[in-house]
Formats: C-alpha cells, sequence, structure tokens
C-alpha cells in the first residue's frame, strides 16, 4: 500500500513537472527573410521562355511573323515585354551582332536598332505591348546560341 | 522488490512523457527571395516557386494534435529609405506533409489557420510567397522584410 501511495506521488510530481517543462515549448516561432533588389537594368536572355525578371514570357519561330515573313532574314526569336501598369521609359541595347526590332503590335510600324545601339522608348502606356523581336543577318543559320538584350530604365 | 519499484517508476516516466510531451519544433528551409526585378514591374511568387519561403515543423504530442498556424507579414519591405507594399493572399500560402508541389493545401496567410489532427513526429511543410508592385519612384536596390511564422498547440 505504501509502494502504491509512493508511486501516486512520484506520478503526480513528474506529471506536473514535465507539463510545466514542455508547456513552455508548445508555442514556437520561426522568421524568414524577404529580398529583392530593385535593378535598373537587366540582362534578358531571349532563349529563356519565362525569364525570373518576368518581362518576358513568349517566344515563337519567324515564321509566325507575318509582317516580316517577306524579308530576307532570319528571325528567330520574339519575345513580348509583359503589359505592365507603370512601364517606365526604358533603353533597349542590342546585342549579339544581331538587330534588335520593336514593335507595338501595329503592322509595319516597328524600329530597328543596329548591334551595340540603344533604343529609347518613353510613355509607353499601359495598354501597349511590345515586342522584342530579334533578327540575325548571319546566313547558314550562325546565329548566336545565347541572344540577350539588355534593358536600361 | 526495489527492482519493482524500479520499473514501476519507469512505467511512470514513461507515460508521463509520452502523456505531458507537446513540444513543437520548427525550422527554417528558405527565404521568401524575389531576385532582380526591374524597376517599374510587378513580381508574384506563388508557394509553388522555388523562391518561396519554405517552413517545416512537427509535435510531439501523442498520436494528433491540432494546431493554430499563424503569420506576422510585414505590409512593406524597406531598403532604410523607400517602402515597397507587398501582399500575400491565397495563391501565395499553403501547406502539406509531403515536401512538393503537388497536392498541397492552400490556406490564407493574412488569417489564423487550423490545422486538424496532425500526427506526431510527422513534418509539416509551408510554403509563402508574396507580390511586389514596383514604381519608379523607388530608388534602386536592395528591399528587405521579415515574416515570423507562429505555430501553436489549440
Amino acid at each position: 500500500m505504501n509502494l502504491i501511495i509512493k508511486n501516486t506521488i512520484i506520478f503526480i510530481f513528474l506529471s506536473l513537472t514535465f507539463s510545466a517543462v514542455i508547456s513552455a515549448q508548445s508555442r514556437v516561432s520561426s522568421s524568414v527573410n524577404i529580398k529583392i533588389k530593385i535593378v535598373k537594368n537587366i540582362s534578358v536572355n531571349l532563349q529563356q521562355t519565362s525569364d525570373r525578371s518576368s518581362l518576358i514570357y513568349s517566344r515563337s519561330n519567324s515564321k509566325n511573323q507575318t509582317n516580316l515573313s517577306d524579308r530576307e532574314v532570319i528571325v528567330f526569336y520574339n519575345s513580348r515585354i509583359q503589359n505592365s501598369s507603370n512601364l517606365p521609359n526604358t533603353s533597349f541595347l542590342a546585342q549579339n551582332n544581331a538587330i534588335l526590332i520593336l514593335d507595338n503590335e501595329i503592322k509595319d510600324k516597328f524600329t530597328r536598332v543596329a548591334s551595340g545601339e540603344y533604343l529609347d522608348i518613353k510613355d509607353v502606356s499601359s495598354a501597349q505591348k511590345l515586342n522584342i523581336i530579334y533578327e540575325n543577318k548571319l546566313k547558314n543559320n550562325l546565329y548566336p546560341s545565347n541572344p540577350t538584350v539588355t534593358i536600361v530604365y | 522488490m526495489k527492482l519493482l519499484h524500479f520499473y514501476f517508476v519507469a512505467v511512470i516516466i514513461l507515460i508521463s512523457t509520452i502523456s505531458y510531451s507537446q513540444t513543437i519544433v520548427a525550422y527554417k528551409n528558405n527565404d521568401l527571395s524575389f531576385g532582380d526585378v526591374f524597376i517599374g514591374y510587378s513580381e508574384n511568387v506563388e508557394h509553388t516557386d522555388p523562391r518561396a519561403a519554405k517552413f517545416n515543423f512537427y509535435h510531439t504530442k501523442f498520436f494528433f494534435a491540432d494546431l493554430l498556424l499563424s503569420f506576422n507579414l510585414p505590409k512593406f519591405l524597406t531598403n532604410g529609405k523607400d517602402k515597397l507594399p507587398i501582399e500575400f493572399d491565397f495563391n501565395h500560402a499553403a501547406w502539406s506533409n509531403r515536401d512538393r508541389t503537388t497536392g498541397r493545401n492552400t490556406i490564407n496567410p493574412n488569417t489564423p489557420n487550423e490545422l486538424r489532427r496532425l500526427f506526431f513526429y510527422l513534418p509539416v511543410y509551408v510554403w509563402l510567397g508574396g507580390k511586389i508592385q514596383t514604381n519608379s519612384t523607388l530608388s534602386p536596390g536592395n528591399y528587405n522584410g521579415t515574416i515570423t511564422i507562429t505555430i501553436e498547440y489549440l
């Protein structure tokens, strides 16, 4: 009988002890950081169908570009700037020995930018969508394997 | 008699441990990283995006437990000078017992969420993305904020 009483006391003591100690750990918090870098210029690889910058969301073959179909050029990447409610004034730098064409979706109205040159884009409204089309003058499909365009605020 | 006493105490300790062990253990796996965002553009990171924040936790209460999961979310990210608004909604938070992109349970990170009948020691994964919209008045550079997740027994 003494043993039962003694162990009952031990049970109650241990229970209270565990309860007190462990209840302090029954709520836990953990933190993570949020990181973002806002940049004024960015290089976008036109081969990527979905760039992390979200600037590019599509590409297509030049054969689908009816406004350029009669030209003796190889157009192999077409990317579109996402519609933005606040598209800033930007410049586009053509690179990789190619020509950059910006087309605001109005047929036969586009602007050419020679390799290494900038084109300033100003006052683009939220409704406008710009196509970036990379046009290669090289024959035999010797196009750059990794074409990029730099977009500068 | 002493041996019997020893066993009795051992059993009591075991039962007490199982009955009252209510620890919750949480780990941080990933920060929420938007990466480089061109000024003037928005960026959306959904919970399935590898850039989303990721936690995992488990509880030790015997068999099943109901837990309350809540987030302390910032309204702005800051570089010390400018403020960049950040938003969170249903597309941005989810939990699952499996560490994979399919079969997740979406949750609203703006309110506390009750997670029912979670098995003990079974990890629960939590993912959280977000959405930001930059504008041309912001100065370029790094912006930061902190998300705190709290898990407690119901």
